[in-house]
């Protein structure tokens, strides 16, 4: 087998186009976790969330013929199910591993359960209509820029533009200032006459929101249906890039990235690589194994809110 | 309703603040029973009792963070009504508390401003403005600060300035100080009593909360004294003593009279040369830390928070790692054993921190009462428990430590902060080590348990032990040290007897050996 | 009336948990009616199902049996404070171990069989460590971890199954273990198996760990104060390591029984996702070792009955885990729970009439 080759078929712009494909939803889904969690919220759940917003945009796409309606689906889902979790995690101060936990295994459930319930066989849905996407000639005849960018959903637009907005937000705003003291101290909001519930209620709707459209891309974009499992692991691999970019806007934006492209890159290496000489079960499971070994070696020890993962305690004494 | 004005000798002094028929409970805990409160405009207030009186709780619901369950509120003669701080803020109120309401992640100028921060087309932080107009406040007061320095970086004294800039900067009549000199040396300390009376100057007035009645009986000019959730007495301080005081507050007359002395001083015990250590930043937090410790004596380590005591007590159990140096207990070298070692070696630790280091919660007494013995003989043949012994064992130390629990598989969660303590004393007394460090160990409790952990302390010093106390209390570390050690920025500056020092040379040490007086 | 008042007070864990049960099973019930489905025929066939006959009782058994032993695994880490959601990778491995090793070793039963399970347990146990070290030396979240590594098992077991070892029947595995390394049927008729005694056993030996030895005090204590723990000499991350393992060779000894008493071989995807219901089993179980053998029933009795309610009540298969999701989702919230129950028991104090009491 000629290597040199090899590499060179899969160390291309394809592979760089790939990536920003793969990481259109870890993308929205890492940033929206990286909000709630820079409020102080844990949400295992991301997953989940991002299995449900998926369905959702199926089904919205499937009944209505109109992907946008579905995308909108997918938004509120992820809403309604942030508040779900928001109130079991902050009103009632549970554990936030725990919720998170049940969020995954709800949408786990209930996804395949509607998916029966509705079309009558599991598995999957029919193919709906997806958003449109970047389709230009003078584009696709602009160099690098061109074969990266061409045929990309449209959502690529947003994913790329909001961390910007999300550092916009939390560093030169008030709100996000408020949003970051609500992470670090919420005793010291309540203080000042801010209500750290609120906020973090807020911040966590606001986060299940992306992560309902990183799951939509899913369904409505990267391909054209909803299968069951269809999130794979993604919802943990963004947990892990919040994680690694200690909740920070640019490293979380780079991790979800670098994960995105190990994606790309097994998928690039199963077609270019025979089965004789590695199986294709080999890349798949490399995305989750070489996370965790980059987390293993590279993993500072501190630099997450201070406040992560305590629920607020309004009258702590 | 009824006018707000009080007459006092003659003159006719307005009412900033009534407080009528305050009650306030948490579950069964009854913390204020029928409170009266009244406090004069410009006055400087105080309000005095011991810890769990209820003083922190009537401030609290003063300043929203808690509700009444009944009771009335007049704000400047109005009757008003206080569901959170923003509704205390807007009347003019504010509070400066114990534990600081900062945040450390962020800079001076962002805390001092939180919530109400200067904007760029009322949706932009104004970065500019609010460097600027930190820096303006800070001049204006006197109350030197940088706006653009992160608050974890700044020292406990400094802090509280950003606290008393975050409550001018909302225009504060009434200001609230929680414990204001807990924390502080006795040069600050100054320098806080002549901050106060700046803003006193300025028409402000002040409600000041402490148990320290020196302080008291130099700044008041009313006093309040509170007692197990009620009011005592409010008197002028011209009326009243430090003696008075305390009677009032504890209900019996107290004579705080001072520990007996040392009386034989045996040979070291434990030897500490050179330690260093670093913390997880690679900072340095201990520098060349030396010191003897011998056994019949009690030797105080002093210092303001953060100048490298916890870290201290911790490698000396052996939970921070040491890079240089060694500790040497009875002759042997225990500075790279592992905790359980250089526990078994004979060292015995009250922890600073109650709740997080030094009882598990959620078992019930007995488990607790042998936390770190639970492998040793009788409790354990090594492997397989003997809960039998646990029990006789709980049952012993309740009775000679009078620990008020129900049972001995009460959960232990349930008992109040004193029996906890003294939970976590029988157990590390009782089993008999040569060495007993004993780091904050009064934090948070009330006279009584305070007494008698006093009293543990000094028997086990008169038993022949050696005593490592290690307090942020500098009147604790006088009356029951034998000899004292200040700590300063990891290093100790200097280990002098108790008889040849005085709180003040002690406070200088504290600060470094200089201190910049804020200009009268 | 105040000794009835007592006794709720004192069992309050155990009535709260039954509380959530039911108000999942009340939340369940509206979905179905949502769906247009008879929730009330639904329970009666999940009854019948489950236990309407001596077969279908023992066919409940039967896949009681992984999910205590899943369950006891779970609940292990879960007392030292290590939530391993990674059972069902463990398990898989776990269960291609010992099949692998009673496929390819000959040797006489009493040596096999323990040998068969014993190989289970070190391959989940094994693959548990990976875990272990990156929480206790490097802070790792483990839900995250051990989430992350169901992934390559499931395809690592998949990909052998698939395309290394060679086979002829429909559903792909491993050819059958040796006679020797079987555990035997002991309900003729039915496939009950002497798994429920390895079931039991491990049981008991979970509650003598935790409760009667100086490893399972410091076990829990680590699980409950950390901090407390360490302060105290205990070695805490050598705790939670071996936590760890020991969770994860439970989970593999859940697999391993599985290929020992039911199928004889690792048969592809054979694992409806055990894992994951041993969350629910153990919580369910108030992490009590003896609970989840109740609780596993349950399970295991919804897994049978959900056949019945399939067939006739129309009830999708996936309603297994919605049920899953949902019960868990409850144990989350039971702090809401909890506090109408403590309201309701212990009444509105009448505060300062009892001023006078609390004085003495």
């Amino acid at each position: 087998m000629d290597w040199l080759q090899t590499l060179k078929t899969v160390f291309s712009l394809a592979l760089i186009y790939s990536t920003l494909r793969a990481g259109i939803s870890i993308i929205f889904a890492g940033m929206g976790e990286m909000i709630n969690e820079r409020a102080g919220v844990l949400n295992i759940g991301v997953e989940g969330i991002m299995l449900m917003g998926a369905l959702a945009a199926a089904l919205g796409s499937y009944f209505t013929g109109n992907p946008w309606i579905g995308l909108l689906a997918a938004a509120l889902t992820g809403l309604l199910i942030g508040l779900i979790f928001a109130f079991i995690a902050i009103t009632l101060k549970s554990v936030q591993a725990i919720a998170g936990l049940a969020i995954f295994l709800l949408a786990a459930g209930l996804s395949g359960f509607m998916l029966q319930v509705i079309f009558q066989h599991g598995g999957n849905t029919p193919t709906v209509a997806t958003l449109p996407m970047i389709k230009s000639d003078i584009l696709a005849n602009i160099p690098i820029l061109g074969p990266i960018f061409n045929n990309q959903s449209i959502l690529v637009i947003p994913a790329l533009l909001l961390p910007i907005l999300i550092w916009l937000f939390l560093y030169r705003t008030p709100w996000g200032v408020w949003l970051r003291a609500a992470g670090e101290n919420p005793q010291a909001l309540a203080v000042v006459g801010i209500d750290p519930i609120k906020v973090r209620y807020i911040a966590t709707l606001v986060g299940a929101m992306f992560h309902g459209i990183g799951g939509a891309y899913l369904s409505i974009a990267q391909t054209s249906l909803f299968f069951e499992n269809m999130v794979v692991g993604r919802g943990f691999i963004a947990l892990a890039a919040v994680i690694f970019g200690n909740a920070k806007p640019r490293p979380v934006f780079f991790a979800c990235l670098f994960f995105a492209f190990m994606d790309a890159l097994q998928i690039s290496l199963q077609t270019a690589v025979p089965e004789t000489i590695l199986p294709r079960e080999l890349f798949m499971a490399l995305p989750y194994i070489l996370t965790l070994f980059i987390l293993a070696i590279f993993i500072k020890r501190t630099g997450g809110p201070a406040d992560i993962g305590n629920p607020y305690h309004k009258e702590a004494r | 309703m009824t006018p707000t004005f009080l007459i006092v000798i003659g003159e006719i002094m307005a009412v900033i603040l009534e407080m009528r028929n305050i009650c306030k409970n948490f579950g069964n805990v009854l913390a204020n029973i029928h409170v009266d409160l009244s406090v004069e405009k410009g006055a400087i207030h105080s309000i005095v009792g011991e810890n769990g009186a209820g003083k922190t709780t009537l401030m609290n619901i003063l300043y929203g963070l808690y509700q009444a369950n009944e009771g009335e509120i007049f704000f400047d003669g109005k009757k008003v009504v206080i569901n959170d701080p923003s509704d205390a803020v807007h009347l003019g109120i504010g509070m400066i508390h114990q534990h600081f309401k900062l945040i450390p992640a962020m800079t001076v100028a962002e805390n001092v401003m939180l919530g109400l921060e200067p904007r760029i087309a009322n949706f932009f932080l104004d970065i500019k403005k609010l460097n600027q107009q930190t820096q303006e406040l800070s001049d204006k007061y006197g109350l030197a600060v940088s706006p653009d320095v992160l608050v974890e970086n700044i020292s406990v004294g400094i802090r509280q300035r950003v606290e008393i800039l975050k409550a001018l900067y909302r225009n504060v009549k009434l200001l609230i100080l929680d414990e204001p000199t807990a924390l502080l040396t006795p040069q600050e300390a100054e320098d806080l009593f002549r901050v106060i009376n700046h803003l006193r100057r300025d028409g402000i007035t002040i409600i000041f909360i402490s148990h320290h009645l020196d302080e008291i009986m130099k700044i008041s000019d009313r006093i309040t004294v509170m007692r197990d959730g009620k009011v005592v007495k409010t008197v002028d301080k011209k009326d009243t003593n430090e003696v008075g005081l305390a009677r009032m507050m504890v209900g019996r007359d107290v004579f705080l009279r001072p520990a007996p002395k040392a009386k034989k001083i045996g040979n070291t015990v434990l030897s500490i040369k050179n330690l260093c250590a670093n913390n997880i930043f690679h900072r340095q937090v201990l520098t060349n830390v030396s010191f003897d410790l011998r056994a019949g004596e009690i030797l105080g380590i002093a210092g303001v928070d953060g100048n490298g005591q916890s870290e201290l007590v911790r490698s000396l159990i052996g939970i921070q790692k040491i890079t240089s140096g060694e500790i040497i207990l009875n002759g042997k070298k225990i500075d790279h054993l592992p905790v359980r070692k250089m526990r078994d070696a004979g060292i015995g630790a009250i922890p600073e921190d109650r709740l997080k280091e030094g009882l598990v919660e959620d078992f019930n007494v007995q488990e607790n009462l042998i936390l770190g013995l639970q492998h040793h003989k009788p409790f354990s043949n090594g492997l397989i428990m003997n809960w039998m012994e646990v029990g006789k064992n709980a049952n012993k130390l309740i009775k000679k430590f009078d620990i008020r629990s129900p049972s001995i598989d009460f959960p232990t969660r349930l008992l109040s902060g004193g029996n906890q303590q003294k939970v976590i004393v029988a157990r590390e007394i009782f089993h008999a080590p040569d060495i007993v460090i004993a780091a904050q160990p009064t934090r948070g409790l009330d006279i009584a348990s305070t007494d008698f952990v006093h009293e543990q302390l000094i028997e086990q010093r008169d038993a022949g032990k050696a005593v490592l106390l290690v307090s942020l209390f500098l009147d604790e570390v006088l009356l029951l040290s034998t000899r004292i050690a200040v700590m300063y920025k990891g290093k100790i500056v200097d280990i002098v007897d108790k008889d040849k020092t005085t709180p003040e040379k002690l406070g200088l040490m504290m600060l470094g050996g200089s201190y910049q007086h804020i200009p009268a | 009336m105040l000794r009835i008042k007592n006794f709720f007070n004192k069992f309050q864990a155990i009535f709260i948990i039954l509380i959530a049960l039911l108000l999942s099973l009340v939340a369940v019930g509206l979905l179905l009616v949502a769906t247009n489905r008879n929730p009330f025929a639904a329970f009666y066939y999940f009854l019948r199902g489950g236990f309407g006959t001596l077969y279908n009782t023992a066919d409940t058994i039967t896949r009681m049996i992984p999910l205590a032993i899943a369950g006891v695994a779970f609940l292990i880490g879960a007392q030292t404070g290590v939530f391993n959601v990674g059972i069902e990778g463990q398990l898989l491995l776990g269960a291609m171990a010992s099949a692998l090793v009673g496929y390819a070793v000959k040797l006489p039963a009493l040596f096999h069989l323990p040998l068969m399970l014993l190989s289970g347990c070190l391959a989940g146990g094994l693959y548990a460590l990976i875990a272990a070290w990156l929480k206790a030396y490097r802070d790792i979240n483990e839900i995250l971890s051990t989430i992350m590594l169901n992934y390559p098992a499931f395809f690592f077991c998949h990909y052998l199954v698939v395309r290394v070892i060679p086979n002829e029947s429909v559903v792909p595995g491993t050819p059958f273990i040796q006679k020797t390394a079987e555990l035997p049927f002991i309900l003729p008729g039915t496939k009950l198996h002497a798994g429920i005694f390895v079931a039991i056993l491990v049981s008991v030996a979970a509650y003598w760990l935790l409760q009667k030895t100086t490893l399972g005090y410091e076990m829990r204590a680590v699980g409950r104060n950390k901090e407390a723990a360490r302060y105290h000499g205990v070695p805490v991350e050598k705790r939670m390591v071996l936590s760890f393992f020991l969770s994860g060779a439970i989970a593999g000894l859940a697999g391993a029984v599985e290929m020992a008493g039911l199928h004889h071989r690792y048969l592809d995807q054979f694992s409806p996702g055990y894992g994951y219901d041993a969350i629910t089993v153990a919580l369910l179980a108030l992490l009590n070792p003896f609970g989840v053998l109740i609780t596993g029933t349950l399970f295991g009795a919804l897994k049978t009955g959900i056949m019945d309610m399939s067939i006739y009540v129309q009830i999708p298969r996936q309603l297994a885990t919605l049920i899953n999701g949902i019960v868990v989702l409850f144990i989350a919230g039971k702090n809401l729970i909890e506090s109408s129950y403590v309201r309701f028991f212990k009444g509105k104090e009448r505060y300062f009439d009892t001023v006078a009491k609390e004085k003495q």
